[in-house]
């Protein structure tokens, strides 16, 4: 709702990240700009209109009145940017993001591990029970052909599994319950 | 028969969609039928009543004759299309659902029967006087008979299963010291992939073109043809594009075929609609391959140019009437082209890519069809086919007609997976296609050729791209409701308003 978008954004609030695309690396500074934003790569500044059109589909037009209509897609901090005919693959470090996930860690957080993107389980490395430190594996998780390995977000103990081996599950799916 | 029936379609996918497409327009109600992992499918969503009927694999589902039957008792189903594919041109259950009480909307199981065996057919039609490609009508019981019609006819010629179909099954011989090793082959490829080891030879037809002649009859003797469909584009023996009418047939050779078609169809006692097969030389002299006793994959390019509904016509003749068309009143107009739009990469050479449909925009406007299966967030199964959609174009002529589909391949966007939509816009823009010079083996002669590789992305659309993943980063990091999610407070007041006045 407007009055909350306000009060959360403060106008002209800029929010930087580390972008990496292919071999080459760019601080981005984003900021809005109308209503749309302007964008700083490196030492350009790009000034784009940014139209949401559907789920995962953005418009969006450049000052020159270029357009490109794109499909996002993100894998962690990976974005799939589909722009028709060309895909680009970005990885965003978002280093405030960054800063809070590891105050969160340092004060503890425990509970549901939850899995990020959809996949399957191939192996459980834990049993109900089990008491883990921080970091540990508790399952492997195969997604896009990769194995990924979920660990403990925090010290504690399993109280609850909720998949099995070889089960397919969707992306935010709980998996691990840890107290 | 009862003003209205409900219809089951035993089939799934973009054809299960046609016909329940087909059944809404004369008003009866429809029953899907389903494996589990089809249950968010298309057709599924799509139909008035749905109902499961087993697991993934085809033949626990599609294909078992007993849970269709009983889907159909269970819905009150008067009447079962098959679709093409699965049961379609299974005269078991063809008879079956006449023993059930139920309409099969398609041939009589008699003329499934007399056309399955492609030998028998050769024969049945040679003796009706249609052209058959020189070769042995029946199955050789040595290789010695192979061996004496290749010494007969010259090489090269073609060995084939039997039962086969669908590409499988045949080997192509041009040396006499392949034939045996040929022969080996093809008897066990035919005694594995359809259960049946008999095989016969023919006559290889160099550079052929495929044409083919859809017909129509209904069950008061009277047979139409409904002109021809150019199906010469074929990759691994599938074909891919197909158009109407051919660039190579003109009207005294369509009335030719169409003649020979009708005759052949004749020779069958055959109603519902059905469709001929023709090889066709550089020569333009045409032989009879095989009949296909059911609806047609490409069956879209005939309506488009001929204007009439095959599916509903089938159901009309299914139901004992008369065909609402004669050959005096049938027209054709302008050119229409066919893609089949498959969930295969063409970067990898073509291998499948299933998976989640993120996004999808179907091309629209002037002159265009899509006969499509799938939606945006649906999940594209591994177990089936993996034909998408069809896109079908109508232009004019064939010139309008390859623009238009240069034009709707360029709005078609799927993302999620990969498809063959850059491999159709590589052919629609070849000079030879555009030409229509082309045979059977010109897709295969071209693809390597193309670099289907995925171009790195230039340097404005890398700029572009950043600049989008850092927006979207942003909008998430500041929590910005974007407008699709936003609930309007108008729209709350107006409900809380309603109900109240319900109350």
């Amino acid at each position: 709702m407007a009055t909350r978008r306000a009060s959360r954004s403060g106008a002209g609030a800029a929010v930087k990240f580390i972008a990496r695309e292919g071999d080459s690396e760019f601080d981005v500074e984003v900021v809005r700009h109308g209503s749309g934003y302007r964008v700083r790569i490196g030492e350009r500044w790009i000034e784009a209109d940014f139209i949401n059109i559907g789920r995962f589909v953005r418009s969006m037009r450049l000052e020159n009145g270029t357009q490109f209509t794109l499909v996002h897609h993100r894998e962690g901090d990976t974005h799939e940017i589909s722009l028709g005919g060309a895909t680009v693959f970005v990885d965003l470090i978002d280093p405030v993001a960054a800063k809070r996930r590891r105050r969160d860690d340092e004060m503890g957080s425990s509970g549901a591990v939850n899995a990020l993107m959809p996949g399957r389980v191939v192996r459980i490395l834990v049993s109900k029970g089990d008491v883990v430190r921080k970091g540990a594996g508790l399952l492997i998780l195969e997604a896009m052909k990769m194995e990924n390995e979920i660990q403990a977000p925090a010290d504690g103990t399993v109280e609850e599994l909720f998949v099995t081996s070889g089960q397919t599950v969707e992306a935010g799916a709980e998996l691990v319950k840890i107290s | 028969m009862p003003a209205g029936m409900k219809v089951l379609i035993a089939n799934r996918g973009e054809i299960a969609v046609r016909i329940i497409r087909a059944c809404r327009e004369l008003g009866y109600p429809t029953v899907a039928v389903y494996s589990e992992p089809d249950r968010a499918s298309l057709h599924v969503v799509y139909s008035d009543q749905a109902l499961p009927i087993g697991p993934a694999p085809s033949r626990e589902s599609y294909l078992r004759i007993d849970r269709i039957l009983d889907a159909a008792k269970k819905s009150g189903a008067d009447a079962i299309h098959p679709g093409y594919g699965f049961l379609a041109e299974n005269a078991d259950f063809a008879r079956a659902c006449r023993d059930a009480g139920l309409l099969f909307i398609g041939p009589s199981p008699e003329s499934i029967d007399a056309m399955g065996s492609k030998t028998d057919a050769r024969s049945r039609m040679k003796a009706a006087g249609v052209p058959v490609v020189p070769g042995l009508i029946e199955p050789v019981k040595s290789f010695a008979e192979i061996e004496a019609f290749a010494k007969e006819t010259g090489l090269p010629i073609m060995i084939k299963a039997a039962a086969g179909g669908g590409g499988k099954g045949l080997r192509l011989v041009e040396r006499e010291e392949d034939l045996f090793p040929a022969f080996e082959r093809v008897t066990s490829e035919a005694q594995s992939f359809f259960g049946d080891s008999a095989v016969y030879a023919e006559k290889f037809i160099a550079s052929p073109r495929h044409v083919e002649v859809q017909i129509i009859g209904d069950q008061h003797g009277n047979i139409v043809h409904v002109g021809e469909r150019e199906c010469t584009l074929q990759r691994r023996h599938q074909k891919v594009i197909e158009e109407c009418p051919s660039p190579v047939v003109d009207d005294e050779l369509r009335e030719r075929l169409g003649a020979m078609a009708v005759k052949a169809a004749a020779a069958v006692n055959y109603y519902s609609t059905g469709t001929i097969e023709c090889l066709m030389g550089p020569d333009r002299e045409f032989y009879f391959l095989e009949m296909n006793t059911r609806l047609q994959v490409e069956h879209p390019v005939t309506e488009m140019v001929w204007g009439v509904d095959l599916v509903k016509e089938q159901l009309r003749i299914a139901r004992g009437e008369k065909l609402s068309f004669t050959q005096q009143s049938l027209r054709r107009l302008g050119h229409a082209i066919e893609c089949r739009i498959y969930a295969e990469d063409p970067a990898r050479k073509f291998a499948p890519s299933p998976g989640l449909i993120r996004y999808i925009n179907l091309p629209q406007g002037p002159g265009v069809r899509n006969d499509q299966g799938v939606y945006a967030g649906y999940t594209v199964p591994v177990f089936y086919d993996p034909m998408l959609s069809k896109l079908i174009v109508h232009g004019e002529n064939r010139d309008e007609a390859i623009a238009r589909m240069c034009r709707a391949l360029a709005e078609y966007r799927v993302e999620g997976i990969m498809t063959t939509i850059p491999f159709f816009t590589f052919i629609m823009n070849n000079p030879e296609y555009r030409a229509g010079k082309f045979d059977t083996g010109f897709i295969d002669r071209i693809l390597p050729t193309i670099d289907f590789a995925h171009r790195p992305a230039n340097e404005s659309h890398v700029d572009a791209a950043i600049a989008a993943a850092a927006i979207m980063a942003f909008e998430e990091s500041q929590n910005v409701k974007l407008p699709v999610d936003e609930d309007s407070q108008w729209r709350r007041v107006a409900r809380v308003e309603a109900v109240r006045g319900r109350l």
